[in-house]
């Protein structure tokens, strides 16, 4: 009997429901309340409080970016240089070891102190004394405060290169005045006090309101409240189709068609290159793939447009450098500019026979040994299908067998660094030139079955170690761009890894309350709400629509 | 005095199933393939999108490098640790305590779980008995074949297919969340009935997908019930065919069942991830599953435990409750 009132219970509630219902409210607020909301799509479906930014937690409060900032960015419109933001601009010495940091002198934290050089030193000492906290991972040695607004940093050997590291979003700015009277190891800083454009208003599990500042150093933001919502896949698309959403980031497979041709002029779904790419992965310390000539027959038969096609995003084939050509053109060899490898199976035929190998029934001979490689994936990503295309390709136009080898993440990540695969399927990019290619040095080598951090292919070259080590002791931007066209050919010529297809950032905007967006054809700063700066340069340029 | 025995001897073979619980808890997570440093690599990534400097990534390793060291001190800390309440600090949420995180999930899983557990079970039996009473009725001839379709159906499929129906092009329910954030918190009038808006979607794909198996089970078990003899003795006794049916045959149908139901209620602390992930419902199943992905021991460990030790409870108290159900286990115990 008690179940069946339940049942009546339930129906009941329906109903109500559907009626009366809070209505569904648009997020941008009326009048003087000027709101964006942000979707993230990759926290779960609830947030946690916790705002101790330099801790080792990979899941802290979303968006803590927007609070705390770094000293400089790093330009993506731009060929990945690294700009200023806290910093106002510095300068090398001592053969590119010591680094001099001049400090703005506008900045202020939210509670109203300035920001002067004592927080930049505490924050900057903070992974080297406490190296069980900090995962930034820096490679300075010493920080000295010269005066109240220039700060001085010393590290072991020329650091031209790594420069980047004082744009890193685990090492921000953080005020001495709060930190260093708190018990890091257990304190999780519910009420930020830092230098960035928003305070935290109200934090729900289920809904971050962060407020404006009036007196934020880089100008007047034009709303007066950022809200971060949790929310997933399916969800998020029927959110931004209804408009409950400002703004994401989440790749959408048919984006084009099921969002953009709903409304092109509000629906924008726009994809930045991250300076990176997909690409096959050759461990080059084992055969076959110790060949230059297996590995060029390998790299000519990849079908890249037939995975571009798969995952829905034409156009995106990656170069053979791995250099992607939104962010680098300046910095890409003329001779590789929209190059892309077509599927040429006698190029590929004649390599084989060039170094003396045969396909016999699925493997590759030489010299009476068999080899039958496999190829390493993270069926995490989804990828066994992509890997699919290659085998294939690979079957079809030299006959090679390559076996499906998909792990899940954990597996795929310790067979790489261990060196226990053939080719892999795996990510390859970087900040800069530098930032891309430094995994091929030698400095990262380790032997198979000992864990590497970068170098998983085991590139051993003098060559490139020559160039890179010539990136690391220079900064001057010529002569770093002569450096990179070599390094390019040294990728495109020996093939250490053969790049697929250019990774992005996937941006979904609604434009019904905000526009003034940046555009992939036209940025200053790309729109991706996890990389600090940019995406505080993003928010003061938008405007209120219709006004 | 033999249900004191047969009692005493349930509880320890409880006590012995949570000691083994705890031990293959604490060592389970340190058999999986992997460590927590290369799923925080992997976290840190995505989150910004670019790969992690080399310098970042040997100061992760130093800080989570080596899970494999020392594992009988580890089991001794742990123990220590649990013998004082404590569940320990979550590694991706550093530096925030285990507990936290729980009881910040815990009351939603318990409400919308809980409660679709209970409805479930009880539209299905209520249902099973109606089919099974009367097996072949027209009733019975349509219900029970839709029923075993619509337990076919994949839970994903049904949740999405609702948010998109109701969510999106009827909009009579929200597409995420579990209420209203711009409504302050609290037991107001306005925010309990955002609470209700929001879970009635997520709570009806459960109940949908869930009161077959049971309408099923408890058919069939009615189904063969109906031809015992001390049905067909209460019938002769002129009785009301419901009192018959609810009375005699659905109370001893449902034993078997009712473990089921213990079970079940056991499970509803481990949450409802689909649910979760779908509606984007706070809950339990997305920190556990959160914590298996990134290797977080700490968080794994807390929410294993707890739906270990919620499963032992309940499945004691159905232990308890059949020795007043059903007397033959108090005459042969």
């Amino acid at each position: 009997m008690r179940s069946r009132r339940q049942v009546l219970l339930v129906l009941g509630a329906v109903v109500l429901a559907g009626c009366s219902g809070p209505a569904v409210k648009p997020a941008g607020g009326g009048g003087a309340e000027a709101s964006i909301t942000y979707a993230k799509t990759d926290g779960g479906t609830t947030f946690v409080r916790n705002y101790n930014v330099m801790g080792p937690a990979t899941d802290k409060a979303p968006n803590a970016e927007l609070v705390y900032e770094p000293l400089m960015r790093v330009d993506y419109a731009n060929g990945g240089v690294v700009k200023p933001w806290l910093a106002q601009s510095w300068a090398f010495s001592d053969q590119g070891k010591l680094l001099t940091i001049k400090l703005r002198t506008d900045a202020t934290w939210s509670d109203g102190k300035k920001f002067t050089a004592d927080d930049a030193v505490y924050s900057l000492r903070l992974p080297i004394d406490k190296p069980d906290f900090s995962i930034a991972g820096v490679t300075y040695k010493s920080v000295a405060k010269v005066d109240d607004s220039t700060v001085k940093v010393t590290f072991p050997e020329p650091s031209y290169a790594t420069l980047n590291q004082f744009a890193n979003i685990l090492l921000p700015m953080v005020p001495k005045h709060i930190w260093s009277t708190q018990n890091l190891n257990t304190w999780t800083n519910p009420d930020p006090v830092g230098t960035g454009p928003f305070t935290v208003k109200e934090f729900k599990p289920q809904q971050i309101t962060l407020a404006a500042r009036s007196d934020y150093w880089g100008g007047k933001l034009p709303m007066t409240t950022f809200k971060i919502v949790p929310t997933a896949g399916d969800a998020l698309k029927a959110q931004l189709l209804k408009g409950e959403l400002d703004w994401a980031s989440a790749s959408w497979a048919n984006g084009e068609k099921e969002y953009v041709a709903k409304d092109p002029d509000k629906h924008l779904y726009q994809l930045y290159s991250n300076g990176g790419a997909m690409s096959v992965l050759f461990n080059t310390a084992k055969a076959p793939f110790d060949d230059v000539h297996v590995r060029r027959a390998l790299a000519l038969t990849v079908d890249r447009t037939a995975v571009v096609t798969t995952l829905q995003r034409p156009g995106t084939e990656a170069g053979p450098t791995g250099l992607s050509e939104q962010l680098f053109s300046d910095w890409l060899d003329p001779a590789y500019k929209g190059k892309v490898q077509k599927v040429d199976a006698d190029a590929a035929k004649a390599e084989l026979a060039k170094g003396g190998w045969t396909v016999d029934n699925g493997a590759l001979v030489k010299d009476g040994k068999r080899y039958t490689p496999s190829i390493l994936f993270n069926a995490d990503w989804g990828w066994g299908s992509y890997a699919d295309i290659l085998i294939n390709s690979w079957k079809q136009t030299l006959g090679l067998t390559v076996k499906s080898a998909g792990q899940p993440s954990a597996g795929y990540y310790d067979k790489q660094n261990l060196g226990q695969f053939d080719v892999a399927a795996a990510s390859t990019g970087g900040a800069s030139v530098y930032g891309v290619y430094r995994f091929l040095s030698s400095q990262y080598l380790t032997p198979i079955g000992k864990s590497a951090t970068l170098n998983q292919g085991r590139w051993n070259d003098p060559e490139s170690d020559k160039l890179i080590a010539a990136m690391q002791r220079t900064e001057d931007v010529e002569e770093l761009k002569a450096l990179g066209k070599q390094l390019q050919k040294i990728v495109v010529d020996k093939v250490p890894f053969s790049p697929i297809y250019n990774n992005f950032y996937f941006i979904d905007i609604n434009s019904t309350r905000w526009t003034g967006w940046p555009t992939p054809e036209k940025f200053e700063s790309i729109p991706f709400a996890g990389m600090g700066p940019d995406t505080i340069m993003t928010l003061l340029k938008l405007q209120r629509r219709g006004n | 005095m033999v249900r004191w025995a047969f009692l005493a001897r349930r509880l320890g073979f409880y006590l012995a199933a949570a000691a083994a619980a705890i031990v293959l808890n604490f060592l389970l997570p340190r058999l999986m393939p992997g460590d927590p440093s290369s799923a925080i690599v992997e976290e840190l990534e995505r989150v910004s999108g670019q790969q992690v400097p080399a310098e970042t990534l040997m100061s992760i390793r130093a800080i989570f490098g080596n899970p494999h060291a020392n594992l009988l001190q580890q089991f001794g800390d742990y123990v220590r640790q649990l013998a004082h309440g404590d569940l320990g600090v979550s590694v991706v949420n550093f530096p925030v305590p285990v507990a936290d995180l729980v009881s910040q999930a815990m009351p939603w899983t318990l409400l919308l779980v809980g409660a679709t557990t209970v409805t479930a079970f009880a539209i299905g039996t209520l249902l099973g008995v109606v089919a099974g009473w009367k097996a072949g009725s027209r009733f019975d001839a349509i219900l029970t074949p839709f029923t075993t379709f619509l337990s076919s159906v994949p839970y994903f499929w049904v949740a999405l297919l609702a948010l998109w129906v109701f969510g999106f092009v009827l909009g009579w329910t929200p597409l995420s969340g579990g209420y209203d954030a711009d409504l302050p918190q609290g037991f107001t009038f306005a925010y309990v009935l955002s609470v209700l808006h929001h879970g009635i979607l997520p709570a009806a794909t459960i109940v949908f997908s869930a009161f077959g198996g049971w309408l099923l089970g408890m058919r069939n078990m009615t189904v063969t019930t109906v031809r015992e003899d001390y049905v067909l003795l209460a019938q002769a006794k002129g009785l009301s065919p419901g009192r018959v049916m609810l009375r005699y045959a659905a109370r001893n149908a449902m034993l078997p069942s009712f473990t089921g139901f213990a079970m079940a209620l056991g499970h509803v602390v481990g949450g409802a991830l689909l649910t979760e992930i779908v509606f984007s419902y706070p809950g339990i199943g997305y920190l556990m599953y959160e914590a298996l992905q990134k290797r977080d021991y700490p968080m794994m460990q807390g929410v294993f435990l707890l739906i270990t030790l919620t499963v032992l409870l309940a499945n004691l108290i159905a232990d308890l409750m059949y020795v007043l159900l059903d007397p033959r286990i108090r005459a042969r115990g």
